[in-house]
């Protein structure tokens, strides 16, 4: 007798054999009692399972479908490709001048702490050798150096100005983000409606 | 070796199209027609019509607001009995579920008080014991014995390989088994 199907004879029950496993799993039920009667007890189970009674029905299906249906929260159509372009921008915009302001902040206090010490000697002559990395910012050492605390009162002033513009962008993409979301919230509400 | 699985019908993908553009009624028709799966699929799984219906509910909300996430290869049913598992299992680790008078049927004319009464022990020790199982084996038994899945669309409303649909439904019937054998049925 070929070895016993044990494992292979709920998929048998269940229909779901083909092929040659199928074939094989036939061939042997027809000659092991052991194998054919663990497929009646499945059978004998399957009854058993099915005479347990289904749920009966509390509400009508549609008075069901009707409180899933109130139920639903609005939920907007996809996003045309020119809006979602928009609303791209309206995030990406002031996360980049916020990046690039924080970007020119870093630079200006590690400036100003080289400068600092390098423009100090036009007001007061000490003598400091030369310091590593202020090659990277000739721009700084040529407005400040020549002119000395009015160079760096301009560039103050010029970073209040550049904070002040950087703010004023990101309020208003932020503004108008809201303002969008809000207004596609209420046409998803009236068309939902 | 498994047979294949079923495919979502031309009509039910229409409505799916639609649901997921925020069309309510497409969503309805796929409410009315996946009710009743669903609401026994919850049922089978706690045991408690109270809390299947309510319980199916949930899982269609979640379907409405996970829809756009809903990939067309695999069988919408499925896909529903998924979240409607997920939902049955959360409800029952949030509350017990009742002894459910309202699903035991009446006797009915032609069979005595005894014989109905011993139908209604007979059906009560099944599901005691199926609601014994351990929640992976129960899932898949459920959707084999109640709802006819194939084991292509257990292994996608499961999330698990077809051979671990197999072996836990071996495992499950193999527990009925013993479970009920201690309460044969007279035939």
């Amino acid at each position: 007798m070929s070895e016993h199907v044990l494992d292979w004879i709920g998929a048998y029950h269940d229909g779901e054999l083909h092929g040659d496993r199928l074939r094989r799993v036939e061939a042997h039920l027809g000659t092991c009692a052991a194998c054919h009667s663990e497929l009646a007890a499945l059978q004998n189970l399957a009854v058993r399972l099915q005479a347990s009674p289904p749920m009966p029905a509390r509400t009508p299906p549609e008075q069901f479908v009707a409180q899933v249906q109130l139920r639903l929260p609005p939920r907007s159509a996809p996003v045309p490709g020119r809006q979602r372009v928009r609303q791209a921008a309206g995030l990406w915009l002031p996360l980049g001048a916020l990046a690039l302001w924080a970007f020119g902040q870093a630079v200006l206090v590690v400036s100003g702490l080289a400068l600092g010490v390098a423009a100090v000697p036009a007001a007061i002559p000490v003598v400091l050798p030369p310091l590593p990395g202020l090659g990277a910012l000739p721009l700084l050492v040529a407005l400040a150096q020549p002119a000395g605390w009015g160079g760096w009162l301009a560039l103050l002033a010029l970073n209040a100005g550049l904070t002040a513009a950087v703010a004023m962008l990101v309020w208003g993409c932020l503004a108008g983000w809201w303002a969008a979301r809000e207004t596609s919230l209420a046409s998803s509400g009236l068309q939902a409606g | 070796m498994f047979a294949p699985a079923s495919s979502t019908s031309t009509d039910e993908q229409a409505w799916i199209t639609s649901a997921q553009q925020g069309d309510r009624q497409a969503f309805g028709e796929l409410v009315l027609r996946h009710r009743q799966g669903v609401v026994n699929v919850v049922y089978r799984m706690c045991g408690d019509s109270v809390l299947a219906e309510d319980a199916a509910q949930e899982a269609f909300l979640r379907a409405w607001q996970n829809l756009g996430r809903y990939k067309p290869r695999f069988a919408f049913r499925s896909w529903v009995y998924r979240i409607a598992l997920n939902v049955a299992v959360d409800a029952l680790r949030r509350e017990r579920p009742t002894t459910d008078l309202s699903a035991e049927p009446l006797v009915s004319g032609a069979e005595s008080p005894e014989a109905w009464l011993e139908r209604k022990q007979q059906a009560e020790e099944v599901r005691q014991a199926v609601l014994d199982l351990p929640p992976a084996s129960r899932a898949a038994l459920v959707l084999r014995e109640y709802e006819a899945l194939n084991y292509h669309e257990i292994a996608e409303a499961l999330d698990i390989p077809l051979g671990t649909v197999m072996s836990r439904l071996n495992y499950a019937r193999g527990q009925l088994r013993r479970a009920l054998s201690r309460h044969p049925e007279e035939q």
